[in-house]
């Protein structure tokens, strides 16, 4: 298992199970700095559980995962990456500022007070700043949830649906913001294929814990016909488990 | 550190929760002062004596059937994806679970310790800094027991359930005979 030295985001031959279920089973993609991919596949693919390994919340049973050359658990890697998990829950009895500042600290993060009110107002969470997170919204705590992912400016961005719950306005504002990170790497999962190509430009395709297809998402689209939407091109590779 | 253990102990205790934690611990101590203080530790007798014992051995199951330190979903979502060390993490959420043990203990027994003491200023702080220890072994426990499986930890519960409440069938080694007017054989048991 050889390493991509410019690779930020390396994944070699890497197994995980939950008792007898495969989730991940042997997969390997390598992600250089600077690109932004998208992970795309149906719900129970191994979506979820490859960002987790990636965020270093698990361990793989087999396979090596590197984070720009080192382990995702290692502290000076922590704090080069962002991680948005799906359904995220921000601490419930502290307010979404309490949240932010204490994040922000622990994070290090410098000029935080200018950060945490420019988040805020960005994600129009300026009237819920003293609230508790119990109080918002689905739509507000996944604001905040946002918020709390790149309140240090990460380098790295492993995002698990992040425009989940989100209403269109302010996926819109959010889409932007993503885009405005012109240098930090991504790699967002999703099943909305819309969410996908207007965040990311490569896509690696997951069906039953394997890589099934990996490339560029315009090469995607080229694959169909003039009849044939991506979502459909997508579809078709996931059910065939092609490796096109 | 200090900044991580603050955090962690906003995010699992209320500031309501604390000042009447506070508020309970200041009005017992000043009430233990108006207690006539003519009997002995040794003297004390009923309701006490069983309930001490059966609550304790009650909160022990509860805690250890739990199943190790309080982890959140937010935790998992944030705190562990933080640029620090997991012992230090770990350190932490160890000591919040140390002072939400004693928290809820003292709540429940706190007059009963205080009849346990008979006036005396002597027996309350030892009773107290008994209950505290007593407090950091059951937390202890809760740490073993989170890394049994389901059945191995109610086995271990039940085990140590009983030797708590061991006292009320006069049984008297076992940390929770300081409760039942045995200190120094309950000492013996608790402190190390």
């Amino acid at each position: 298992m050889k390493r991509n030295n410019e690779a930020c985001i390396d994944v070699m031959e890497v197994h995980k199970s939950y008792g007898k279920f495969k989730a991940l089973n042997g997969i390997s993609f390598s992600i250089p700095c600077g690109e932004k991919w998208c992970l795309l596949g149906p719900n129970g693919a191994g979506k979820s559980t490859t960002l987790k390994l990636l965020a270093g919340l698990m361990e793989p049973d087999s396979g090596i995962i590197r984070i720009m050359g080192k382990s995702p658990e290692d502290d000076e890697i922590k704090r080069l990456y962002g991680y948005l998990p799906e359904d995220a829950l921000p601490y419930l009895t502290l307010s979404v500022r309490e949240n932010l500042e204490y994040i922000g600290a622990l994070r290090g993060v410098e000029g935080l007070e200018e950060r945490v009110n420019y988040l805020i107002d960005y994600l129009e969470l300026r009237e819920y700043e003293r609230k508790k997170v119990s109080s918002l919204s689905r739509g507000n705590r996944q604001k905040l949830a946002i918020a709390l992912s790149i309140i240090h400016n990460p380098k790295i961005l492993l995002l698990d649906e992040p425009l989940n719950y989100l209403d269109i306005p302010t996926q819109e504002k959010v889409i932007k913001l993503f885009n405005s990170m012109k240098d930090s790497t991504f790699l967002i999962s999703t099943h909305i294929m819309s969410v996908a190509t207007r965040l990311t430009e490569k896509a690696l395709i997951i069906s039953s814990g394997k890589i099934v297809w990996e490339g560029r998402i315009e090469d995607l689209r080229k694959m169909g016909g003039e009849d044939e939407t991506i979502e459909s091109v997508v579809a078709r590779i996931i059910t065939s488990g092609l490796n096109a | 550190m200090l900044k991580l253990l603050k955090f962690i102990l906003v995010t699992r205790f209320s500031r309501g929760f604390l000042a009447f934690i506070l508020v309970m611990l200041v009005y017992s101590i000043a009430i233990s002062f108006l207690i006539s203080h003519d009997q002995a530790s040794k003297q004390f007798n009923s309701p006490t004596s069983l309930y001490l014992p059966f609550f304790l051995s009650l909160m022990a199951l509860v805690s250890i059937l739990g199943g190790g330190i309080l982890v959140t979903k937010s935790d998992l979502d944030y705190l562990f994806t933080l640029p620090i060390e997991r012992s230090q993490i770990a350190l932490s959420l160890f000591i919040a679970q140390f002072i939400g043990t004693t928290g809820v203990i003292t709540l429940f027994t706190i007059p009963y310790i205080i009849e346990l003491s008979t006036g005396n200023y002597e027996y309350l702080m030892l009773n107290v800094m008994d209950l505290i220890a007593f407090s950091l072994f059951l937390t202890s426990l809760t740490v073993v027991s989170g890394k049994l499986n389901n059945l191995s930890r109610i086995l271990f519960g039940s085990l140590i359930s009983l030797w708590f409440i061991s006292p009320i069938f006069d049984f008297k080694l076992t940390p929770v005979s300081v409760f039942s007017g045995n200190l120094t054989v309950g000492n013996i048991f608790l402190l190390p």
